[in-house]
């Protein structure tokens, strides 16, 4: 059968779901597709005998609170949506082993974060003032740049804004150490480069200032009902906006016409649009387009770019709650100070976060019990080297063991003896659910010459597909929940303006052939 | 990469990096190659994820066994003619969601997968029961040669080493049998790796399937049998007479800690949660197989009467309305199967979620052993279909 719509959406990940939204509330007609029978795609929740895991979410970055709203929470706010966030105001606690080793608690809110970095790093007072004043002026950098609708003058960003310059065209590491940070204060601010995926040697500092701001400033949030809240949530206002949501309904294909993206192919049926936006990853419509519907700089794109880290997850069920365990939300481990690039290029890189969601929401799990989440962040080429279908599953408790073992011996805490549930995600499960090209839930890494500064500020090298527009992880914002959901308004907003442009255009043409035609009328009449 | 000091340094920075980023990438990207992207079966977690979890399997009946007088070991192997070349692995104690088509409706019902994960091939146990359309319809009407579609491997009775102790104690009742003949296989092929004590509750001895392949199994040290029978007439020697009791366990199990692993009707779980709670075992130690469809309600601890011998059910598909009635004590899954209209099901037991449905309007009942929901689904209103009861009219919104 064939079907008409002005606006398909492929893929109801967080980007596929703020579009919808944000097309059906302009008052088109939209229909969203999503191969599995959840929205969300890894903003998900999954249940195991008395516990509901978060599959992915640790925190959402720059939620703020309902007095002061971050601009995750302002966007909610915006669409309709009320999410019952908690606020966590406690950055991380970060172990490093070894020697050289620490074990830190940082706190969230602009004083509380100096005063927390000065007190385990009673030297790096300087440094964190210039520190501190580099995170504004990046903010300040940004607002001329959007006053001045991304064309800044040149000599003004160099002369007032040079700072911000500079962490926009250096790697992390290096501007900490320009800022004169020693060793292991520096190593305290790169912990987070994990959530990234990209080593601090290799990440634009730019980026990583952009979300530290996010959580030292407006602080983070955590959902009361995992992250799956936020997603149903959303589908809801599809819903109320008259979006159709069609779920168990993968695409199989992209229509093309004359170079131009006409439609997708669900099954036997194909449903044509003005326009479509893909929340999958662009090596996915790749494969769907077909060779010949791709241009040449678009293949050599594609193949320029390497793909993000993926993860090992554990979920655990304990029979202990989180006061016997005695530990924060989010506890960052790593043997060594400076995990670098090839730190990750190994089976098993010796950094993970560990989460106790019980610690954050108390009741996420029945009274007595809480819920371990550990992250490791892998390169499958090097984490899956001769795993097989047969093996999969030893490899599977193989790795839960060793990191299970490792947290233990770390953090002085008895896990094994009370594992009520367990639930072990590799690249596989992103391969699985999410059909991620190697399992990366990353999208494409952000390392160096395709780091954040550097896919905003290159606007011709991007994907060029005629009436297809990308949203999600793999964009030019990168990975992350509340960029994501960003990034899904932002592709509805293009298509929306797209289509009046053309709706205007072709109110002209006839406006232009009414009078034409009214004018061969009147001569005729004559 | 220079090698970072131990000391603190100072490194300069120049801010006309800048305007090199967007040359440098240009650069790179144009130093790539213009060729096709690999297909996603060239990924190592693409293909290890499309052979462990296959969105559907074909298989061919290629044996029929009469085990007992109402149940038959029916084995399944890849169907190569319809694209399955091989079956996906599985973790013993895992089950399959069997397609059949009955008088032009469609029904999935899942079964306990029963032969050992090293096999290669299938075997389930389907025992004719009463008012069951699917068993009996696989009991009576497969032979040899027919094909169905199946599902990929799922469950949650499966042996997790992190999780349970060395020795499991299980408790089969009657057909619930199955997997444990699964774990029994494994065990003595060493694709698993515990002490299994089984007990298999049976009604009187002509029901035990099997019995001389358990007997064999028994010469393994990490597996034994104790067969418990309930019904009337004489207990053969070596058998236990009676239920399986909280005394009858502890004579048999294990110094210290031990798993129990269940897998029965819906009346051996109710007498085992009052048994295992005088033992005093923690949760963790606890495993119940799926409890299945409820097929009697009215007997649920939290059962909501129905105040209407039968309600309206509208049913949303995207593309048009369709009414249908559904009975109080019927599940939407049910109704659903007996209109035509095309479900998604696994488990049958509310749990997996498979069958994940929006209610638009209206009021049900979903039983609180059965409702494997997520904390959000009760809030923006989604149902599992498959152990839901309608107690009022409503309309459902198909995904």
């Amino acid at each position: 059968m064939k079907y008409e719509t002005d606006v398909i959406v492929v893929g109801a990940g967080n980007g596929g779901l703020t579009a919808a939204n944000e097309l059906a509330r302009s008052g088109l007609k939209v229909i969203l597709f999503e191969k599995h029978n959840l929205p969300g795609g890894v903003a998900t929740s999954f249940v195991r005998g008395r516990f509901e895991f978060e599959a992915s979410l640790h925190e959402l970055c720059d939620v703020g609170t309902e007095e002061n709203p971050g601009v995750v929470r302002k966007l909610f706010d915006k669409i309709g949506l009320d999410v019952d966030f908690i606020n966590e105001m406690t950055l991380f606690r970060t172990v490093v082993k070894g020697v050289e080793g620490y074990d830190v608690s940082i706190k969230a809110g602009r004083e509380e974060f100096e005063r927390s970095m000065l007190e385990c790093c009673p030297e790096c007072g300087k440094s964190m003032k210039k520190l501190m004043k580099l995170l504004n002026s990046t903010q300040e950098a940004l607002a001329y740049n959007d006053k001045k609708h991304g064309k800044p003058n040149k000599l003004v960003m160099l002369m007032r804004y040079s700072s911000f310059l500079i962490s926009a065209s250096h790697p992390l590491d290096d501007v900490l150490l320009s800022l004169g940070f020693e060793d292991k204060a520096r190593s305290i601010l790169e912990t987070y480069w994990s959530y990234l995926g990209v080593p601090a040697t290799d990440l634009n500092a730019f980026h990583y200032f952009e979300m530290l701001r996010g959580y030292v400033k407006a602080g983070a949030g955590v959902p009361r009902l995992r992250s799956y809240s936020i997603s149903l949530g959303l589908a809801e206002n599809n819903f109320k906006n008259g979006c159709d949501v069609r779920l168990n309904s993968e695409v199989t294909g992209f229509i093309f016409e004359d170079g131009k993206v006409i439609g997708v192919r669900v099954g036997d049926d194909e449903y044509y649009a003005k326009e479509v936006i893909s929340n999958i990853i662009p090596h996915n419509v790749a494969n769907l387009a077909g060779s010949e519907n791709i241009k040449e700089k678009d293949k050599k794109l594609l193949n320029a770019r390497k793909f993000g880290v993926s993860f090992l997850c554990i979920y655990l069920g304990m029979d202990l709650s989180v006061e016997e365990l005695g530990l924060p939300y989010t506890t960052f481990v790593s043997s060594c100070l400076f995990p670098g690039e090839s730190f990750l290029k190994t089976k098993y890189p010796e950094i993970y976060i560990v989460n106790c969601l019980n610690a954050v929401v108390e009741d996420a799990t029945p009274s007595g019990t809480s819920s371990l989440f550990i992250t490791v962040p892998v390169i499958p080429e090097y984490f899956m080297e001769g795993v097989t279908p047969e093996n999969y599953r030893e490899f599977k408790n193989e790795a839960a063991l060793r990191y299970i073992k490792d947290c233990e011996e770390t953090l002085g805490i008895n896990v094994l003896d009370h594992i009520e549930e367990i639930s072990v995600a590799t690249p596989v499960t992103f391969a699985r659910y999410f059909a991620a090209p190697d399992g990366t839930a990353y999208g494409y890494e952000l390392s160096r010459w395709d780091g954040l500064m550097a896919r905003m500020l290159d606007k011709i090298n991007r994907f060029s597909y005629d009436r297809l527009t990308f949203c999600g992880g793999h964009g030019a914002s990168g990975d992350g929940y509340g960029v994501t959901y960003l990034s899904g308004i932002e592709a509805a907003e293009k298509v929306i303006s797209r289509l009046k442009k053309q709706e205007l255009i072709e109110d002209i043409k006839q406006t232009v052939k009414n009078t034409v035609s009214g004018k061969r009328r009147k001569k005729e009449e004559n | 990469m220079e090698k970072i000091s131990s000391k603190v340094k100072k490194i300069k920075l120049n801010a006309a990096n800048f305007l090199k980023i967007v040359s440098n990438r240009k650069k790179k990207i144009d130093s790539a190659e213009s060729v096709d992207v690999k297909p996603l079966s060239g990924y190592r977690p693409n293909a290890i994820a499309s052979v462990i979890h296959p969105e559907r399997q074909f298989v061919k009946v290629s044996e029929i066994t009469a085990v007992t007088g109402s149940a038959k070991l029916i084995k399944l192997v890849p169907d190569k003619d319809r694209g399955t070349e091989r079956l996906a692995p599985f973790a013993a104690g895992s089950c399959i969601s069997v397609e059949v088509s009955i008088d032009g409706r469609t029904y999935h019902r899942p079964y306990s997968i029963s032969s050992s994960p090293l096999e290669g091939y299938y075997e389930i146990i389907v025992k004719s029961a009463n008012g069951g359309i699917v068993s009996n319809f696989l009991n009576d009407n497969v032979n040899a040669g027919d094909g169905f579609v199946i599902s990929e491997p799922f469950g949650e009775l499966t042996y997790e080493p992190l999780r349970d102790a060395k020795t499991v104690v299980g408790i089969a009742g009657g057909v619930g049998i199955t997997p444990f003949r699964s774990f029994i296989k494994a065990i003595s092929d060493g694709a698993e790796n515990f002490d299994l004590i089984l007990f298999y509750g049976i009604d009187n001895p002509s029901d035990i399937v099997l019995k001389d392949e358990f007997d064999r199994a028994c010469s393994n040290p990490k597996i034994r049998v104790v067969y418990v029978m309930s019904g009337e007439g004489d207990v053969p020697d070596g058998f236990e007479k009676g239920f399986v009791t909280a005394e009858l366990i502890k004579k048999y199990a294990p110094e210290g800690d031990y798993s129990v692993f269940a897998c029965g009707p819906e009346a051996m779980y109710d007498f085992l949660e009052v048994e295992l709670k005088k033992l005093g075992l923690r949760k963790k130690f606890i495993r119940f197989d799926y409890r299945g469809e409820p097929l009697r309600p009215k007997k649920l601890g939290d059962y909501i009467p129905a105040s209407c011998e039968s309600y309206k059910i509208t049913v949303d598909d995207h593309r048009a309305l369709t009414e249908i009635t559904c009975g109080g004590d019927e599940t939407l899954l049910k109704a659903m199967e007996r209109n035509g209209i095309r479900t998604r099901t696994k488990c049958m037991s509310g749990i997996c979620g498979y069958c994940h449905t929006k209610v638009s309007e209206g009021d049900y009942y979903m039983p609180g052993n059965r409702d494997g929901r997520r904390a959000a689904d009760a809030v923006y209103g989604y149902i599992h279909p498959c152990c839901t009861f309608p107690r009022s009219d409503m309309v459902i919104k198909l995904p």
